[in-house]
């Protein structure tokens, strides 16, 4: 193991020893794998045995965004530990830039985070804090962009969010990095009174990507809005795990996800909505839908509720199923080719969480992506 | 225009076991003759069982069924060696007896997309945006069809009068050479059937050929055959004029099929 070596950073003396300790629990601790309960579907175990140098410190992304404003990374000194994540040891050993920002008033432009890795064989870890003041809103797109090619990279990224009340935000979770990609993100929440999160999370790429949220409503009329397409081809496997805390009375939280499967890609969704003593009158949907288009492929859905309060209204669900045969048909004898009418029932399967998204380019872009699911299989 | 020879057909057992029919390899059609000219209006009856959904079915190149004997020629073409969708850009529409919901593309997304797919295959230039919709809410406006609804998913939500409207949409909006109604009559009150029928007679022309295929003889009051056959046991058993749909409403199919 010899990549973890955090002298490399240059950091003051008690930093470095901070990080030293974040160092050894990770080296006790190992990559996650199935020994932990969360980590049913995934095994990372195997990644002890490569080898990731640092990538250099303030890697610029090799590329601009023309609607969005960048939001810059900066040094990070002091972060907030965060123990639900299996790989926060190791994000705190190295992660020494993120954004920290507060967002004020109403933000007409939309803002971006990029996070990319751009050198082949390395890693990077971020740590990102973002606020958003009374009242505020914003809507702010986090692109795992692609970016070293064939080669095989490792990030971890930190997203903490807080919501002061009343405001709201939009959060766009865009990952599409490289084929070989391993990335796991932690992304938490903690919402005030009528503060608004709404999350739109689309997954095109990445070897092995795990995404964990936790979502805290933590006081009156906190509402959670959720909308995930996971679309995989190839030997992608993106494991999601997402946990909802009601943690006071009359907050909504709302979840419809869509898992797309072709090749011999792997989709794993576990969303899971806890409501705690007192939460009354709380308003929870959890929907997950999966889409297997190969023989090959793989989807694991697993919604759940856990309820100790009364007088709440919760509903999860969860459906699987093939192309409608019926449908293809039905097109194809008006006139569409075979692969024209997969594609458009592909795409149709999609269309509830691409219609939530407020970038036009983002979603014809997005659109592209899901029909190109299917030409690497033959129909 | 189309010339149907000793057609044999069963359940195809070729599909996997998840979307394969019940009654794997049994025979539906056996000896099928028909010949339709352009022009022509021709009706098929027949009691429950017979055959006529399964040659509608095979006409528009369903997986669902094998041929396994016969021919069937469409303007000098060998039909049964053509994809379902070069069919229907070749001008044959299947107006279908169960008309498919499908959330997600939207009644302009698959009208606009047959139509351009079928001037394609003719070697015309596709329609704007702007003349593609004047001439979708003519067309739709003729048979009852709300615009908004247009942007719903193909029969999302539709009753079954509104789904059999569309098919007549879609079948007006790309003009067939050949039409094949698979009981596009059944399940509709008085004034959805007068909508089916006035977009049948609306396309009718010396060009163009129309196979109905019926249950009962309502439909021919408004939509006028030229022929009508009788289909019973996988074949044409008896071949008259339009007298012959009220003979069979008076007597029923016992006759024939005992004869």
């Amino acid at each position: 193991m010899s990549f973890f070596d955090t002298s490399r950073l240059a950091l003051p003396a008690d930093e470095q020893e901070r990080r030293q300790a974040a160092l050894e629990r990770f080296a006790a601790e190992g990559f996650p794998g199935p020994r932990l309960e969360s980590w049913h579907y995934s095994d990372w175990s195997a990644l002890a045995e490569r080898e990731f140098p640092l990538a250099s410190a303030g890697a610029e992304p090799s590329f601009t965004l023309d609607t969005v404003q960048p939001l810059p990374l900066r040094p990070v000194h002091t972060p907030t530990p965060c123990p639900a994540f299996a790989l926060d040891a190791l994000n705190l050993a190295f992660a020494t830039e993120g954004v920290e920002k507060t967002l004020q008033g109403q933000a007409q432009r939309p803002f971006a985070i990029v996070q990319q890795v751009t050198g082949a064989q390395t890693m990077r870890h971020l740590r990102h804090r973002l606020a958003l003041d009374v009242g505020a809103s914003a809507t702010v797109l986090l692109w795992d962009a692609p970016g070293a090619g064939e080669s095989e990279t490792l990030l971890t990224a930190v997203l903490q969010l807080e919501l002061a009340a009343g405001s709201q935000l939009r959060l766009i979770c865009l990952q599409d990095a490289d084929a070989a990609a391993i990335r796991a993100l932690h992304l938490s929440a903690r919402l005030a009174t009528d503060a608004q999160l709404e999350l739109i999370q689309l997954d095109f790429g990445g070897r092995r990507v795990r995404q964990e949220l936790d979502i805290h409503l933590d006081a009156p009329g906190a509402v959670f809005r959720q909308a995930g397409l996971t679309a995989l081809a190839g030997r992608s496997q993106v494991d999601q795990r997402s946990h909802v805390w009601h943690n006071a009375a009359g907050c909504e939280s709302r979840s419809d996800g869509r898992l797309i499967a072709a090749g011999r890609a792997k989709a794993v969704l576990n969303a899971k909505v806890q409501v705690q003593p007192g939460a009354a009158k709380t308003d929870s949907e959890t929907r997950i839908a999966s889409l297997l288009l190969s023989a090959g492929a793989e989807i694991d859905a697993k919604p759940e509720l856990e309820i100790y309060a009364d007088d709440v209204k919760c509903a999860h669900g969860a459906s699987f199923g093939q192309l409608d045969e019926a449908a293809a048909f039905y097109l194809r004898s008006r006139g569409l080719g075979a692969d024209e009418a997969r594609q458009l029932l592909t795409l149709a399967f999609a269309q509830s969480v691409l219609d939530q998204l407020p970038l036009d380019g983002l979603r014809a872009w997005s659109e592209q992506k899901v029909r190109a699911l299917l030409a690497e299989q033959p129909a | 225009m189309l010339s149907i020879e000793n057609l044999h057909a069963e359940i195809s057992s070729d599909r996997d076991p998840a979307s394969r029919l019940a009654g794997a390899g049994k025979a539906i059609l056996k000896g099928l003759n028909l010949r339709i000219q352009a022009g022509e209006v021709h009706a098929i009856m027949g009691p429950n069982g017979a055959g006529k959904s399964t040659l509608s079915k095979v006409l528009a190149g369903h997986e669902d069924y094998l041929v396994t004997a016969g021919s069937v020629r469409y303007q000098g073409a060998d039909l049964l060696a053509l994809e379902p969708e070069v069919r229907a850009r070749s001008g044959i529409f299947l107006g279908f007896q169960y008309p498919v919901e499908i959330p997600g593309v939207s009644n302009m997304t698959l009208l606009k997309t047959a139509l351009n797919a079928k001037l394609k295959h003719e070697g015309k230039p596709e329609l704007d945006a702007g003349s593609f919709l004047a001439y979708v809410k003519l067309k739709a406006k003729q048979v009852g069809i709300e615009p908004k609804m247009l942007q719903r998913g193909v029969n999302e939500g539709f009753s079954g009068g509104e789904k059999k409207r569309n098919e007549i949409l879609q079948m007006l909006v790309l003009e067939p050479t050949l039409m094949v109604l698979d009981e596009t009559d059944s399940g509709l009150d008085i004034d959805a059937l007068k909508v089916v029928a006035d977009g049948i007679n609306t396309l009718r022309s010396p060009e163009r050929a129309t196979l109905l295929v019926t249950h009962y003889q309502r439909l021919l009051d408004y939509v006028k055959p030229d022929y009508v056959h009788v289909l019973a046991g996988g074949r044409i058993v008896k071949t008259g004029g339009p007298e012959l749909a009220l003979e069979l409403e008076e007597k029923g199919y016992g006759w024939l099929e005992a004869a």
